[in-house]
């Protein structure tokens, strides 16, 4: 348009028609791109329908005869397109089988050479190839697999640290203990949060309490509060009562409530001292866990001191007060205070407890 | 001077600040899409969030007006999500309708008792209901209050670690809070909070609260917001978060952490815009003790929402957002352009200021100054069709930009809704463009006669498959352009 205009130049002339001839270029690239992206992902997903009719049936004789060596031979004849969704029909699988169907479908994996296909997945280029593969093997428990993965957790992409890490915890072989240690204890966005933790709990017990007694040391107030919770769900009840309950008296609010939550996962016949001190803390967020974990408690003083604790100024703990008192008239030395206490109590948190018990059927 | 002189040196500055628009544009778009190639790669066409053992738990709150055609299956839509553990808060705003009746019958709601010591004030809560038959859902039963006090009163009852917002009109995808949460598990020191995508659900074929195929809807005002929205969230938001500098996440659904939220008081009653006032005083309730706080989007976690598809209902909608804005940049002025916030101080509040602030007194300036010329006998309609070429030819670009970091990320549209889509993006320069710059220039008088919108009503509810009702909240108030 600006071309069929008169021929009135100037420096507005000459930055317009600059600015709208770039303009129109990036217009047209941009329509050319979308519209070859297009055509090439609709071609694609024709092409992906086939395959997925074709791999089901695949999975199909899979799981019906693990042994063949035809299967094994069409596994390897798994091309660049057919072996990522072959990975994700297989996750999908993995995720709705039982123990049972989980261990044969690993067993013919296994026979078709398909592991093998899974370990080469661990060197392509893309990242989510990566990721995929190391999920798998994960899923597959492939101890063969162990030292790529371990290689893997120093990989460039979040995702494919993450996905190895995951996978190194359901393998759960030893020999990941130390690089998975680290990751616990200097944890600063190497991988996401929760993952290095749960994989921990995937390795053998021994040398996972071990790693997280020694992470209730680490300056770092977010390893020490995981810590906690590690120390309550992998080391023997009285040792990890013992350790746990020091951190009660930790300097971060966040590392006591972490404490007094896995106080709660210990339980026992007879409230730790440290965990009744923090019903009282100055902190709300270690009161709301303090209050809580007295539930797994079938100890009368819990009763007590849930009794008090309906008086607190928090509404959150007000409410873990009523519950922890509901759920305690069930228990056998405690239940009979409870349910005094119980019967007694006009307060409303109390009665709303009451009404959640009966609703969740707890 | 003489005027003719003036006039020539006035038209200098009007192209500068035309050329510095497109170059804020291009640059956003460029970053957008480097990000989404990068993700991609990533992530791939197969990533699905991990299922993990021990992840924070969420309470969804919705706030709900006068909602009762659409509340079940947008509270089933809800309780479908794909994340454990989850808790989902509705709140009834003092509806007139039979909203709470057909909560309790559809899912079998028992009295709970209200209790004290909230921690954010609110209009009195009336009644707190627990469900029967899914125990992982809360009805709130409030007097009137609005929207960010109807949240609030949503807070209070809250008890899991990250608390989403959503409109109670809206639509989850399945998948959309794990998605959303995996970004505070990446990062959990530095994410304060994060934002989802919204999509425009008009035309849409829907079923159970799930968008099945995302039709691009018939009518104009619906079919040109959906390529605004992706240029929106999709061009815009994902440069914005990649640059740190994100000054809003979407009231219709957004992911905070509860503790943050309650630290700062909640949401606020006091701006129409009560989104982007949450996020505004996050940065700076965090950002002097925490330099490297973050406020995400994340592009994958999906919200479907109803858009207006009158004129009037979007001159409402409009007006509102743009008096928000208005307000938010005044209340926050210490934001703007101070280093000390990062990103948030020396880029983005200025670039609200100067483009969506300034863009409609600037444009009354310059229809003035086409009028001036004219009265001067020197208008040049030459400078009119090249201005206009040029306005034109950057809003196409930057659609087309849009639609290719859509197809390149996330393929949802069928061929024929993106040859729509860009057939009215062709007409919107024509139409769309100046009425919504009509509308915002009317807002800025508003705010400068000291007059205020009200909330004002949208017909909702035909998108979602339920008969058109007016709806007091305004939900799906979803500014997606700053």
């Amino acid at each position: 348009v600006l071309a069929l205009l008169p021929t009135q130049r100037g420096w507005f002339w000459e930055t317009a028609d600059t600015a709208v001839t770039l303009l129109l270029v990036t217009y047209v690239v941009l329509l050319g791109t979308l519209a070859t992206r297009r055509l090439y992902v609709v071609r694609r997903r024709q092409r992906e329908e086939r395959a997925k009719r074709r791999l089901e049936h695949l999975l199909e004789q899979l799981e019906r005869e693990s042994s063949s060596v035809e299967i094994a031979a069409q596994v390897g004849r798994l091309d660049e397109l057919e072996r990522p969704i072959a990975a994700g029909m297989l996750l999908a699988r993995f995720d709705a089988a039982d123990e049972d169907e989980h261990r044969r479908l690993v067993a013919a994996l296994e026979q078709s050479g398909a592991i093998e296909l899974m370990l080469r997945g661990l060197r392509r280029l893309m990242p989510w190839r990566k990721a995929l593969a190391a999920q798998l093997l994960g899923q597959c428990r492939a101890t063969k697999a162990v030292p790529a993965l371990i290689a893997l957790t120093d990989s460039r992409s979040l995702q494919v640290r993450d996905a190895a890490v995951v996978a190194l915890g359901r393998i759960g072989d030893p020999r990941a203990l130390p690089v998975i240690e680290q990751l616990f204890l200097r944890p600063r966005r190497r991988v996401s949060s929760g993952v290095r933790f749960e994989a921990l709990l995937g390795l053998p017990a021994a040398g996972a309490g071990q790693v997280f007694a020694e992470a209730l040391g680490s300056p770092d107030p977010r390893v020490r509060g995981s810590a906690c919770v590690g120390v309550a769900l992998v080391l023997g009840r009285s040792e990890a009562r013992e350790l746990v309950a020091e951190r009660l008296s930790d300097s971060s609010p966040m590392v006591r409530a972490a404490a007094a939550d896995a106080l709660a996962r210990v339980g026992g016949d007879d409230v730790p001292s440290a965990l009744a001190a923090a019903v009282t803390d100055s902190e709300v967020v270690v009161r709301r866990a303090a209050v809580r974990a007295l539930a797994m408690y079938d100890d009368p003083e819990a009763v007590e001191l849930g009794r008090r604790a309906l008086h607190d100024p928090d509404r959150e703990v007000v409410i873990h007060a009523g519950e922890t008192l509901v759920k305690l008239s069930r228990c056998e030395r405690a239940g009979g205070r409870a349910w005094y206490v119980v019967a007694a109590a006009a307060e409303w948190p109390v009665r709303r407890a009451l009404v959640i018990a009966e609703v969740s059927g707890r | 001077m003489t005027l003719r002189e003036f006039l020539g040196y006035a038209a200098i500055p009007f192209f500068a600040y035309f050329v510095l628009y497109m170059l804020s544009t291009v640059i956003l778009i460029v970053i957008s899409l480097v990000e989404t190639l990068l993700v991609r790669s990533e992530r791939g066409a197969w990533f699905r969030p991990q299922h993990r053992q021990l992840a924070p738990g969420i309470t969804l709150i919705a706030p709900a007006h006068n909602e009762g055609p659409v509340i079940v299956s947008s509270v089933r839509s809800f309780l479908a999500c794909e994340y454990e553990p989850l808790e989902v808060v509705i709140v009834d705003d003092g509806s007139s309708d039979d909203t709470v009746a057909r909560m309790i019958g559809a899912f079998d709601l028992i009295e709970l008792p209200v209790g004290d010591r909230f921690v954010l004030p609110s209009a009195p809560i009336e009644q707190i209901f627990v469900s029967r038959k899914d125990p992982r859902l809360r009805v709130v039963a409030k007097q009137n209050g609005g929207r960010s006090d109807a949240i609030n009163a949503g807070l209070n009852v809250a008890y899991n670690e990250l608390v989403a917002t959503i409109d109670s009109d809206s639509l989850l995808e399945p998948d959309a809070l794990a998605r959303a949460a995996s970004r505070f598990a990446v990062d959990p020191d530095r994410v304060i909070a994060v934002g989802g995508t919204i999509r425009i659900a008009n035309g849409a074929v829907i079923e159970d609260g799930q968008v099945l195929e995302p039709h691009l809807a018939t009518r104009g005002t619906a079919a040109t917001q959906v390529a605004e929205y992706l240029r929106g969230f999709l061009g815009a938001r994902i440069a914005w978060s990649r640059l740190n500098g994100l000054l809003i996440i979407s009231g219709a659904f957004g992911l905070f952490r509860r503790d943050l939220l309650l630290e700062v008081g909640g949401f606020s009653s006091a701006t129409l815009g009560e989104d982007m006032e949450l996020v505004l005083r996050l940065h700076e309730h965090v950002h002097p003790r925490q330099p490297d706080e973050r406020v995400v989007h994340a592009a994958d976690a999906t919200c479907w929402t109803e858009a207006p598809s009158g004129v009037g209902p979007l001159r409402g909608q409009r007006i509102r957002w743009h008096v928000g804005l208005l307000d938010n940049l005044r209340l926050h002025w210490r934001l703007i352009g101070r280093p000390n916030y990062g990103m948030v101080g020396h880029v983005s509040t200025p670039q609200a200021l100067l483009f969506e602030v300034l863009s409609p007194p600037i444009m009354a300036l310059g229809y003035v100054f086409f009028a001036l010329t004219f009265w001067e006998n020197d208008l040049s309609w030459e400078l009119i069709v090249g201005f206009l070429v040029l306005a034109l030819v950057n809003g196409q670009a930057e659609t087309a930009a849009a639609l290719v970091i859509e197809e390149v990320g996330f393929h949802r549209y069928r061929t024929t809704d993106l040859l729509k889509m860009a057939c009215w993006s062709l007409l919107e320069g024509f139409w769309f463009r100046p009425l919504t710059s009509w509308w915002r220039l009317k807002a800025t008088a508003l705010v400068l006669l000291g007059r205020r919108p009200g909330w004002g009503s949208i017909p909702r509810g035909a998108a979602l498959g339920a008969p058109v009702v007016g709806a007091g909240i305004a939900g799906g108030e979803v500014p997606p352009t700053t």
